[in-house]
């Protein structure tokens, strides 16, 4: 709604360099509603400062200030059996700015015009919500029990006429109301989907008596009326939304330090080395996200007691298979020895070698005698003899080299057998665990002693089974001692490491927002801050105006309205008002009269009912006089003409005092009267009219012997022309904003037409082309057209009662005209 | 309208003559008067009343309209229509609220002083606004 808010606190936030630019933007996001600030968050929001309004065009409106939004004229109140009015009675109103007075003795049922207009928009009355059970049982009218309905149809700018119906069932409740609205060429609706309802309370165009006494009652009231329309509730409603989006992005970083706080002396005495670690990088203002991260997930280096602890649960004692198969095979392999040395013994290798040198002699020789002995002879049969003697001896030999090889790999293998005890079992044990270093060290030992006795081939077998029991159970006991250790520390860190991984997520979660949670607090705290600047510098034009209509209102009232501020918040929030008496500082309410608080009330509330935004044209005023002094009634005349240039001003009165001030000043209003006849059938009418004022004038002009006739001939036409425009216009507006067309073009096409014929042909036709021939079809026409153009420029010629009636005549053809 | 030297004559003696009587008014809303406390603001009226009739004919008349033998009401819609808008409004309501104050009407008590007192500023104000329009370097008002 009202951006002129936006606008001040744009340009305060602007002016302002202590506020970082992400912060001004997350200001206005924030009083733009909660969407435009999670735009702004998420980082969607156009980043360009200031951040778009969006301001909805009103169809066929072209009009030139987009704050101005578009508004709904009264055209028509039709009421059947409810308060004062028993049969269906109309109050027909020209939609558009202007006044009427409704004017009518009390009790004729003008206030029940009102009042089921007031319910039929809002579904409750002011009046009634203030009144006893007695009061609002009694609304249904005597003389009309049966049907209860009220119609108000309003000309709706780039509507055109719309409906609002509320109607109640026979013998149904105030409360149980069926309201619906209608838009021309749409369906029967909910009055809601106007979203008029939040309006109604921020503008209320609807002003009683009682309600204006009401004003001062309570000093909260006044408060919440005056920062409800200046949209000052938008301010706190930002702070909130701040306050609110602050937190829950603060939520990751609260939570941080929550399970930091208690995680801390948990992982100071966790066992684990990883939890003193793990705290160490939680620490300090940036701590160190990734670091940790690899802790929690193992894919840091290891721990070396750790790993030392681990690879010591893996330790296996060494199999014995082993070296049980290389005793076997040294065993086979000395046996086999044994036996080749045997045979060959019988070989007698020496004279092997003999032999084959004799075969040698043989085959260089030939047959001969035997040069060793000189008796035998060497031939060929004791050649073959001598060659099978030399091939079995080197079989013999051959036998015995494969078995002197085998025992030496049986050998080789024994001392391989059982290998040395592991790095890890030799390295001392991780400090703190004495048990296990006791175990490590008969490990150790044990497996020492296995290992002398493996390799020595002369142990007697059940020596070396003996030792290589005693290593199984010192491994056995190594193992179970250290993977007890190892556990111990998994246990003791694993859950702390789940709660180090959670604290991981809010961590990296609040280094994500952890600038925009600075912005937010920024924009929060310097909304905070400027808050009572921000209202009372929204204030000051409305205070202004208030100023303004006051001094038109007080006429001879020596209280003069000084400074108009809010101040205090909740339940303290009230209007600080200061007046003075005949120049002198006076405590403010305190020094004013009953009538001077309705006409300051009126001062106030009028601004409310007329700001920009308001999408109601229209203003109800019940009762203003009552307790005013007949003076301020000339005030209050001035100031409901002032304010009828751009509002539909409807007034009721009681008495004649407004309608007099009105026709005595010349104001253009129109007066309607209102009587009530037996049977509560309720009847309006117009008294008079700004046009039947000029004409009425003009024939008392006109019938006065002490005026001159070159005074009577130029004051009459001026008057008649004054009439026949008043008229013109009157039927131009209410046609157009009937049809739905935006009063900024019926303003500027009705100004832009300069002359009386034009207007006159605007007001018969809605536009300024064509001629008027086929209107002016009789010579009272005729007549009334020539005294109102040529005769104020030339004078009058003819009689001036002519001329008055001829005019008159063309008048109310024209009040008749589109109605 | 050019002025004839006559009716600016006229117009300033009545003028004259209408401040001899706001004068007379002013005394009597001051106390400065013989007059008993409860009359002086009645007596205010009347004086103020009787200028405001003398300042409307000057307006008129330095115009050239001479309206003195018309009513009251007609003198004022010739001012609101011959003179100005505003002029004739502001004399509308002073002529109103003295002639209010003036008589003796049933129900109703004497104005009060802050009430009259209002009523023949309003006077002091189209007696200035028909001094300026009148004099000679003033330009026409229509």
């Amino acid at each position: 709604m009202s951006d002129a808010l936006i606008d001040a606190v744009l340009d305060r936030a602007t002016a302002d360099t202590g506020l970082a630019d992400p912060a001004k933007l997350l200001v206005l996001a924030a009083l733009e509603g909660p969407d435009d600030l999670d735009d702004a968050l998420a980082g969607t929001a156009a980043s360009a400062v200031p951040p778009p309004a969006p301001t909805p065009q009103p169809a066929a409106d072209s009009t030139a200030d987009p704050t101005t939004a578009a508004r709904a004229y009264l055209s028509r109140v039709t009421v059947t059996g409810f308060r004062g009015i028993g049969p269906a009675s109309t109050l027909t109103l020209d939609p558009g700015p202007g006044l009427t007075v409704v004017a009518g003795r009390n009790g004729c049922g003008k206030s029940s015009f009102a009042e089921a207009l007031e319910v039929a928009l809002t579904r409750h009355s002011y009046r009634w919500s203030k009144r006893t059970a007695v009061w609002s049982e009694s609304w249904r009218n005597l003389h009309q029990p049966q049907t209860t309905s009220i119609l108000v149809e309003l000309a709706e700018e780039g509507q055109g006429t719309t409906t609002v119906g509320a109607e109640w069932a026979g013998g149904a409740d105030l409360g149980a109301v069926k309201t619906w609205t209608q838009r021309p060429g749409e369906k029967r609706g909910d009055l809601d989907s106007f979203g008029w309802s939040r309006d109604l309370e921020l503008f209320r165009p609807f002003l009683s008596y009682d309600e204006l006494g009401a004003l001062f009652a309570e000093p909260s009231k006044l408060h919440d009326a005056l920062s409800g329309i200046l949209g000052l509730d938008r301010l706190e409603d930002a702070g909130k939304l701040l306050t609110a989006r602050a937190k829950s992005l603060a939520e990751p970083a609260t939570q941080a330090t929550a399970v930091a706080k208690q995680l801390a002396p948990q992982l100071t005495d966790c066992p684990d080395p990883r939890g003193p670690q793990a705290l160490a990088l939680m620490k300090g203002k940036k701590p160190d996200l990734a670091a940790l991260s690899a802790l929690v997930t193992g894919a840091a280096p290891a721990d070396p007691h750790l790993a030392a602890l681990r690879a010591l649960a893996r330790v296996e004692a060494p199999g014995l298979a082993p070296w049980r198969q290389a005793r076997i095979d040294l065993d086979t392999a000395t046996a086999q020895r044994a036996n080749a040395l045997a045979a060959a013994g019988a070989a007698e290798i020496g004279a092997t070698t003999l032999l084959r040198a004799a075969v040698q002699h043989f085959e260089q020789h030939g047959q001969g005698l035997c040069p060793v002995c000189g008796q035998g002879t060497l031939d060929p049969a004791w050649a073959d003899r001598a060659r099978a003697s030399i091939d079995q001896a080197g079989l013999f030999a051959d036998a015995l080299a494969e078995a002197d090889g085998d025992s030496s790999a049986a050998r080789t293998a024994l001392q391989r057998a059982v290998p040395a005890a592991p790095h890890v079992v030799i390295t001392p044990a991780p400090d703190g665990l004495p048990d296990l270093a006791d175990a490590l060290t008969r490990l150790a030992d044990a497996w020492a002693e296995l290992r002398a006795a493996s390799t020595d081939e002369n142990s007697p077998v059940a020596d070396v089974e003996t030792h290589h029991a005693a290593v199984e159970v010192a491994v056995h006991e190594v193992v179970a001692l250290s993977t007890a250790a190892v556990a111990a520390r998994e246990d003791a860190w694993q859950p702390l490491a789940v709660r180090v991984a959670e604290w991981l997520g809010f961590a990296r979660q609040a280094e994500q927002t952890a600038d925009t949670v600075a912005h937010l607090k920024a924009a929060e705290k310097w909304l905070k801050t400027n808050t009572n600047e921000l209202r009372n510098a929204r204030l000051a034009p409305l205070a202004d105006r208030a100023r303004q209509i006051w001094s038109m209102l007080r006429q001879e009232s020596n209280v003069d309205l000084g400074a108009l501020t809010l101040e205090g918040a909740n339940t303290r929030r009230r209007v600080e008002l200061v007046a003075s008496v005949d120049g002198q500082d006076a405590g403010a309410f305190g020094v004013m009269s009953q009538g001077e608080l309705h006409a300051l009330a009126l001062a106030l509330f009028l601004p409310r009912a007329t700001a920009a935004d308001s999408p109601f044209g229209f203003l109800v005023i019940d009762d203003p006089v009552q307790a005013m002094d007949p003076a301020k009634v000339d005030g209050l005349a001035q100031v409901l003409q002032q304010t009828a240039q751009d509002r539909q001003v409807v007034v009721l009165t009681h008495d004649d005092r407004l309608p007099e001030a009105v026709r005595r000043l010349q104001i253009p209003a129109r007066i309607l009267e209102v009587t009530r006849d037996a049977g509560s059938a309720v009847v309006v009418h117009e008294s008079s009219n700004p046009a039947e004022r000029y004409l009425k004038d003009a024939y008392a002009v006109a019938k006065d012997s002490g005026v001159p006739a070159d005074v009577i001939a130029s004051v009459v036409p001026e008057l008649c022309r004054l009439a026949l425009e008043t008229a013109c216009r009157d039927t131009y507006f209410r046609a157009q904003l009937l049809t739905g067309t935006g009063r900024t073009d019926v303003e500027n096409r009705w100004t832009a037409t300069l002359t009386t014929r034009l207007r006159l042909l605007l007001a018969l036709t809605g536009q300024t082309q064509g001629t008027l021939d086929s209107w002016r079809t009789t010579p009272g026409r005729r007549n009334a057209l020539k005294v109102c153009t040529s005769g104020v420029h030339n004078g009058l010629d003819g009689s001036p009662f002519n001329a008055i009636d001829d005019v008159r005549t063309v008048v109310r053809e024209l009040a008749g005209h589109g109605h | 309208m050019a002025t004839d030297p006559d009716a600016t004559a006229v117009g300033l003696a009545l003028l004259a003559r209408a401040q001899r009587h706001l004068v007379a008014a002013r005394a009597a809303l001051d106390g400065t008067t013989q007059l008993p406390a409860r009359r002086r603001t009645r007596a205010a009226a009347v004086f103020a009343r009787t200028a405001l009739e003398h300042v409307v004919d000057s307006a008129l008349v330095s115009r050239g309209h001479a309206l003195t033998d018309a009513g009251m009401r007609v003198r004022l819609i010739c001012l609101r229509t011959l003179v100005d808008q505003e002029t004739g409004t502001i004399a509308e309501i002073a002529w109103a609220g003295l002639s209010q104050g003036c008589h003796q009407h049933a129900y109703e008590l004497s104005p009060t002083w802050a009430e009259v007192r209002h009523h023949v500023n309003l006077v002091d104000q189209i007696a200035h606004r028909t001094v300026t329009a009148s004099t000679p370097t003033a330009r026409p008002t229509r």
